[in-house]
């Protein structure tokens, strides 16, 4: 009887564990408020319980998500959302149109200081036209707006919730999505259920866990082992043991991000041009693709990757030593030049191994770069310092495209309105590049935009206010008996899909 | 005094313990002569190559002798050794340059005449040469073990001495100062202050040295109180000498053998905290060659290439061993009670 019961409860339990999903990213999420979560393992969660108004398919394609249809009238100055009806928010509160307006509104406030509110910068005022209608007037016709509403950071929150918990909310999302929240263990896991009133196809997967892993030998194991399900960046020592294994696939996914290595262009001795592309010369990316990277990602040869809307190749720089030092000597730059160098662990694909990688290539023409790595809460938040208490001389980033058009690649980065606590953490500042991005994004012809934004990555690449890098592509593991689980080519692992076989 | 010597000389664990340290003395003193690269000439087209890859015992006309051959090893395809090329395995090469100790050479006690590098040891991620990170280490992991011990010796002895001799407040305060940070695991205070000053290899030492001071303020503590209540302090207090005369000439001698064999054991414990404080990321930043950090850096790669954990690891241990063999030996040496 006993043993019976023992039994049973033992299959209770392995019964109870096969309906979680837990997905083993590499680091923790820094916020659950989308317009705050500003990397994409936190914009990964929120896009589980926040939904945006339209989606942008892994195909690159547009669609409704809370919205229903849209229509632009008076030039492309006036968008108006009609939105679904029937949907209400985890909490209960109805989703209309005032909590479209309420959100929108939050999103381009001085208060709230969203890095991402360039993003709506063009946004005038929201007007509740009705219930489920909302009218978006905008000071100029602004190309990219559908692309800048399937942002993760634009996502439509509970308006009660977020007035109920204050400064809190961030630990305690609500939204319309598939999942709600349930448990933030911060450095542990964030635990996810299924939202049973869901108003699309509900979720076959109960229960979803996300667990930060930093070292991608780690996640390894964890989904050998079957502790986790999903591994995110496999290294690439390990892809040829895990395609031999039967229960584990292994998926590469082509990526809208681009790594490289920011310069803090505001001081010396990264504030003279030629120093910065002294580095950029110094540094072997070919070596570093193959032998770091295995092979997986491209070497960048523009600021944003292809197949982004505002791509062209605009140039390399070759790995050439001895150009680099005589740059160098030019810049008048004795050497040895000792920096530190920030760099993530376990945010990107083999981000710390090229770090070093790089630190060894700099060695030769006498820079010596001491490597300082923090907790990716901290370092992003030591990257976002303003100019006066910015410590940071040169650290390693990822941009992801995520909307697929080049505004979104570019104008963050690169335009001088958008320094730090902005996106623009190089301090970058060029009074072209700033009129060129400022004129394709009101520029509503794609020819004409695609041209500007070439000539501006043309002196951006000059200017080199970046090391630049590769980009990536995304190698994920994920376990044979788990089916249908989506990794979206703007690095989201979404798991409302997925089965268990 | 000999016969502590004698007996300290007879000992099979000292004669074991000083072999030992003598080893890692004489690699420290030679490094750059016994390492045959620098420790951070990095080829990254050779990373995780096992131990003795490319080495063979004949030579490219079938001549006997060591060779080596070009090893590679891409990410995705594995290890591949090139045996069409062979270069002989030569003593007192010419090498990389060096500069050690205000001395610069570029001779090397072995190495390989020609374009390809010997790994003994294999390599790591970066595709440095194990063997040479590791002889590097030995004077990092000397000095924050001396440094360490310095500092503990430095605040401790004078705390624990002022405390027993002059009892009363000045010991009530000392001694609970002392309390707060016994509370602590070692590790943990270390951990602590290194948070305090910041990461870095200074710091470690820093810290690893502070932690080490309550414990030597607890020996001195009891050493002196128990040394300051026998005749003949009495006999020299007696006739006039000084406090600091009395302290340093009449107790603190006398105290000397526990301190020695406390600060033989405490070296050790030094080592192994600096490795751990590396270990965590809190000591040595890349690409220094120091245990702990290579140590965690191979941590994440046990599954590919075990080497790279595994001779940083001996490392660690065998220093550890040694000091800890010396401090039970001079205490079985100077403690003739314990026998």
């Amino acid at each position: 009887m006993r043993k019976s019961l023992l039994a049973l409860a033992l299959l209770a339990l392995t019964g109870a564990l096969a309906q979680r999903l837990v997905v083993a990213q590499g680091t923790d999420p820094i916020t659950l408020d989308a317009p705050l979560a500003q990397d994409s393992p936190s914009a990964t969660v929120v896009t589980h319980i926040s939904e945006t108004l339209f989606e942008l398919t892994p195909e690159g394609r547009i669609v409704p998500l809370l919205a229903e249809g849209h229509s632009f009238s008076d030039g492309g100055r006036t968008l108006v959302i009609r939105l679904k009806r029937g949907i209400t928010f985890h909490d209960g509160t109805p989703f209309n149109a005032e909590a479209v307006k309420f959100n929108l509104e939050r999103f381009i406030s001085r208060e709230l200081a969203s890095p991402f509110a360039f993003l709506l910068s063009e946004l005038e005022r929201v007007e509740v036209v009705d219930s489920h209608t909302v009218r978006l007037r905008l000071k100029n016709p602004f190309a990219p707006i559908l692309a800048h509403l399937t942002h993760s950071s634009t996502a439509i929150q509970s308006p009660t919730a977020i007035q109920r918990l204050g400064a809190q909310y961030r630990d305690n999302p609500v939204g319309t999505g598939p999942y709600r929240f349930q448990a933030w263990q911060k450095g542990q896991f964030v635990d996810l259920v299924r939202n049973e009133a869901y108003w699309g196809e509900k979720p076959p997967i109960p229960q979803v866990r996300f667990i930060p892993v930093p070292e991608g030998t780690t996640r390894v194991a964890l989904v050998e082992t079957g502790q986790a399900h999903v591994a995110v960046r496999i290294p690439p020592q390990d892809i040829a043991r895990l395609q031999a294994n039967r229960a584990i696939e292994v998926v590469r996914t082509p990526s809208l991000r681009t790594i490289y290595i920011y310069f803090n262009t505001q001081r010396p001795p990264f504030n003279d041009a030629r120093v910065r592309q002294a580095l950029n010369h110094a540094v072997n990316k070919e070596e570093i693709l193959q032998f770091v990277l295995g092979g997986i990602g491209r070497i960048s040869d523009a600021p944003i990757a292809p197949g982004i809307f505002g791509y062209s190749p605009v140039g390399r720089y070759e790995y050439n030593p001895q150009r680099a030092q005589e740059l160098l000597r030019q810049a008048g730059v004795a050497t040895p030049l000792r920096i530190t160098l920030h760099c993530p662990t376990g945010r990107y694909f083999q981000d710390i191994q090229v770090c070093e990688a790089i630190q060894g290539q700099l060695r030769r023409i006498g820079v010596e770069a001491s490597i300082q790595t923090l907790e990716w809460g901290a370092y992003l938040q030591e990257t976002q310092r303003p100019l006066k208490e910015n410590r940071i001389q040169m650290a390693m980033l990822g941009w992801g495209t995520v909307t697929g058009d080049a505004d979104y690649g570019l104008y963050p980065l690169f335009h001088s309105s958008q320094w730090a606590p902005g996106f623009n953490r190089a301090f970058y500042r060029n009074p072209q590049v700033d009129q060129l991005l400022a004129q394709a994004r009101i520029s509503t012809l794609p020819q004409g935009r695609q041209q500007l934004y070439r000539e501006a990555m043309t002196r951006i690449w000059q200017d080199a206010p970046w090391l630049f890098l590769h980009s990536e592509v995304q190698v994920t593991a994920i376990r044979q008996e788990v089916q249908g689980f989506l990794v979206h080519p703007t690095e989201r692992y979404l798991a409302y899909k997925a089965r268990f076989r | 005094m000999t016969r502590p010597w004698r007996r300290f000389r007879r000992n099979r664990l000292a004669q074991a313990g000083m072999f030992l340290l003598g080893l890692y003395l004489l690699g420290a003193l030679f490094v750059p002569l016994l390492a045959p690269y620098s420790p951070y000439t990095q080829d990254l087209r050779s990373t995780y190559v096992p131990p003795l890859a490319g080495l063979s015992l004949r030579g490219p006309g079938g001549e006997l002798g060591l060779y080596v051959s070009p090893v590679f090893r891409h990410p995705l395809e594995g290890v591949r050794v090139d045996w069409e090329e062979k270069y002989p395995v030569r003593l007192w090469v010419r090498g990389e340059e060096w500069r050690w100790l205000g001395i610069s050479g570029n001779r090397h006690l072995f190495g390989v005449d020609g374009p390809v590098r010997l790994y003994l040891l294999g390599t790591d991620e970066q595709g440095r040469d194990l063997l040479s990170r590791i002889l590097y280490g030995i004077p990092i992991s000397l000095t924050i073990g001396l440094v360490a011990v310095g500092i503990g010796l430095i605040l401790g002895v004078p705390l624990g001495a002022l405390s027993a001799y002059f009892g009363g407040r000045v010991d009530l305060l000392i001694q609970r100062l002392v309390d707060v940070m016994l509370a602590f695991p070692g590790i943990l205070l270390a951990i602590v202050l290194v948070a305090i000053l910041g990461p870095g290899l200074e710091n470690a030492m820093i810290a690893v040295g502070i932690a080490a001071v309550p414990i030597y303020a607890r020996l001195v503590r009891g050493l002196v109180l128990s040394l300051k209540a026998l005749d003949y302090v009495e006999a020299a207090r007696a006739l006039g000498a000084s406090h600091t005369r009395v302290l340093l000439r009449h107790i603190l001698p006398n105290a000397l053998g526990p301190i020695l064999i406390q600060s033989s054991l405490q070296m050790a414990i030094a080592i192994l905290f600096a490795a751990g404080l590396g270990f965590l990321g809190l000591g040595a930043r890349p690409p220094e060659p120091e245990w702990g950090l290579m140590l965690a850096r191979g941590r994440e790669y046990l599954a590919v290439a075990p080497h790279v954990a595994t001779f940083p690891g001996l490392a660690i241990v065998g220093l550890v061993l040694a000091f800890n063999l010396m401090g039970d030996a001079l205490r079985d040496a100077l403690d003739p009670r314990s026998r």
